[in-house]
């Protein structure tokens, strides 16, 4: 990719100049109709006008963009129909006048960058390899052959670059744990191509001069019953199914639809095919339903919708005991090295194996992106972490696929097409419905985070407090008096609200002592009023020394208002032979209150409590759903 | 902040509770008054109505 400037050559059939706009690309329409294809010798070859099947794409050629700090234009595309898939493959021209190839797959993006080719794979021949071989490439990391397809047709739109004839092209695709990705693309004289792959979110790209998608259904008539089937996603959809007799059909790049087996027809979707509606601020048609089934002991069946947007590709819908999830197929995936994996970790988040199954399609109306009436040695893996999931579709031939899934509550889906049969009834937890779930570990960090703010939060009120002394004084008794009585000064309390602690000692043994105190307000004469004891016992009983009760209390006068106060004291002593003497009284204004944090920290410590129990028992009834249910 | 996808949004239960639990704590701190405690205080006011021994 290194001729960047144009060429200027006749086309061997009608002799007018080829309108190659860069030297890079290989491959572009002439206004003759014919297909010239330039090869690295310099010469020019013609092919057959390829007829572009479908609707249009929003992408075109004269589309702008930006990648990776730099601009470019696209020149045009090549589309190659797998066995089961249809994929464009971009060319893009940028500033500086290289090339590179842009992935459209099914709403996925992905920018293809020219890498070197592995010494250890440049012989052999790739496409023999297994799906889910590992193989290191040369670099320090691991890589899983995730997907392999061959090319059955080839469709030219502009001026395009593939590095040779594309029909029967093996395109190759191994990706390693740590998110890189390789794509290898084989020639027929087992010639290879390797590209790194960079999956992009096609909104990043800011493209421009784009045009308005056209969908073009193609039509038709079932081969039983003569019904008109009308194929929306086409050629993006490679099933579905007659929605009168339930035959199934299949796409077969160069026949076009084969009829399979025929469906169950005793099945309505309670979304109706057609209905359309807003789902993550996507305008998506419902174009297809079919219902799955475990096979496994379990028989599980579910729902699955196909959404589709002209724009954005597809998603689907997948309805369990009316519990809905949103899927996505996504190129940034995480990826297995072996199938031992019980826990991913994405983006930190642990998603863990929560089902594994082969399924078989029970009925099925619409039509599906794949050919879903071969999957029955397709194994699915899926990992949860509500309210989000991965899933793994490993199949032999057609390789691995991942799915994004994320819980969507019947509200928003009921919302969104609002079906007129009504919503499935729910039963049970969901598989990723959010129940507020957070594992004991996040549980208790969260607990232990809350107490240490109070603690703090307790620390900075206590130093704020004035801790004023009123009073500390020793009452002594006289020896035949039982009481005192005391009035203080007049002092005043500054604060709006605040309280009065008074530490009460007095040496009582086998006796006790009281203190009443009166908290009158000197200008308005509001009084508030206590009663405090102090009582020790010990003694010695049938050998063992015993004791109850402590020679000092602490009292509390509670939010008292701002004002002039003063204290009326009674002291009064138990007469017998360990009375007390004297008692002491320490009065403090607006003291620290470690108690309000301890209830405040029995609070938090409760809801974590109550949390995790509720916790477990939502992931009981959710794993209830699961053959790795540890509950 | 506590869009669904962040650890936020996991807790935000927690911070509802801290929250209350933190408010009761500093309103009853700085009023002089103890959470939970039916104590033996007892008001009366000499111009309001009432019995005073």
């Amino acid at each position: 990719m290194e001729n960047s400037k144009p060429i200027m050559d006749h086309c061997p059939e009608c002799l007018k100049i080829v309108p190659f706009t860069s030297g890079e690309t290989n491959f572009v329409k002439c206004q003759c109709g014919k297909i010239v294809e330039r090869r690295l010798d310099g010469l020019l070859y013609l092919h057959k006008d390829t007829f572009f099947e479908g609707g249009t794409a929003a992408i075109q050629p004269g589309s702008t963009g930006h990648w990776d700090n730099r601009s470019f234009r696209i020149t045009g595309r090549i589309r190659v129909w797998f066995q089961e898939a249809v994929i464009n493959y971009w060319s893009l021209i940028f500033d500086d006048g290289s090339l590179q190839l842009m992935e459209d797959a099914y709403g996925m993006f992905a920018m293809l960058k020219k890498a070197d080719l592995p010494q250890s794979i440049a012989s052999a021949d790739i496409y023999e390899l297994k799906i889910g071989s590992k193989r290191s490439l040369e670099r320090s990391e691991d890589f899983v052959l995730e997907e392999k397809s061959n090319v059955h047709k080839w469709e030219l739109e502009g001026e395009a670059f593939w590095p040779e004839f594309p029909l029967n092209t093996k395109v190759v695709d191994f990706s390693s744990a740590e998110g890189n990705r390789y794509l290898i693309l084989q020639g027929s004289t087992l010639k290879k191509w390797a590209f790194d792959y960079y999956p992009v979110i096609l909104h990043e790209l800011q493209l421009g001069n784009l045009r308005q998608p056209e969908v073009k259904p193609y039509e038709f008539s079932c081969h039983k019953c003569s019904t008109k089937i009308k194929v929306i996603a086409y050629p993006y959809s490679s099933s579905c199914a007659c929605s009168q007799c339930g035959s199934w059909y299949y796409m077969d790049p160069k026949k076009g639809f084969i009829r399979g087996k025929e469906n169950n027809i005793d099945f309505t979707p309670d979304l109706a095919i057609g209905s359309k509606g807003f789902l993550k601020g996507i305008e998506y048609s419902i174009i297809g339903c079919s219902q799955k089934q475990e096979v496994n002991i379990y028989k599980s069946k579910w729902r699955e919708y196909t959404l589709y947007n002209p724009h954005e590709g597809f998603a689907f819908l997948s309805e369990f005991d009316g519990h809905w999830i949103f899927i996505k197929e996504t190129e940034i995936a995480p990826v297995l090295l072996t199938e031992e994996v019980k826990e991913l970790v994405v983006d930190g988040e642990p998603f863990v194996l929560f089902n594994y199954y082969k399924y078989t399609v029970v009925s099925a109306t619409g039509e599906f992106p794949y050919n879903i009436f071969d999957n029955e040695e397709t194994n699915v893996k899926e990992f949860i972490s509500p309210p989000e999931m991965w899933i793994r579709e490993k199949n032999p031939v057609e390789g691995i696929r991942w799915y994004a899934g994320e819980h969507i509550s019947k509200r928003v889906v009921k919302n969104a097409f609002n079906p007129e049969r009504g919503m499935p009834w729910q039963a049970g937890v969901g598989a990723v419905q959010p129940k507020g779930y957070m594992n004991a570990g996040k549980i208790a960090a969260a607990a232990l985070v809350s107490i240490l703010l109070l603690m703090v939060l307790n620390f900075f009120i206590g130093a704020g407090k004035l801790k004023k002394e009123i009073l500390n004084e020793t009452f002594p008794f006289s020896d035949t008096l039982n009481s005192i009585s005391y009035v203080t000064k007049k002092f005043d309390l500054e604060k709006p609200f605040a309280n009065l602690e008074l530490h009460i000692s007095a040496p009582v043994e086998n006796s006790w002592f009281e203190l009443n105190a009166t908290l009158v307000n000197a200008e308005t004469g509001k009084e508030y009023s206590i009663a405090q004891g102090v009582e020790y016992y010990s003694g010695y009983t049938e050998g063992e020394s015993w004791s109850e009760g402590k020679r000092n209390e602490d009292a509390y006068f509670f939010a008292i208002p701002k004002g002039k106060y003063f204290l009326q004291l009674q002291g009064v002593r138990d007469m017998s032979f360990g009375k007390p003497r004297e008692f002491f009284l320490l009065v403090t204004y607006d003291v620290s209150n470690s108690r309000n944090m301890w209830i405040a920290v029995l609070i938090i410590v409760l809801f974590a409590l109550g949390k995790y129990g509720l916790s477990q028992y939502y992931e009981y009834m959710r794993w209830s759903n699961s053959p790795l249910s540890e509950y | 902040m506590f869009n669904k996808n962040s650890f936020l949004y996991q807790i935000r239960w927690f911070a509802v509770v801290f929250v209350i639990a933190a408010g009761l704590m500093i309103w009853y701190d700085l009023t002089g008054r103890r959470i939970l405690t039916f104590n033996n205080q007892q008001q009366w006011s000499s111009s309001g109505a009432g019995y005073h021994k």
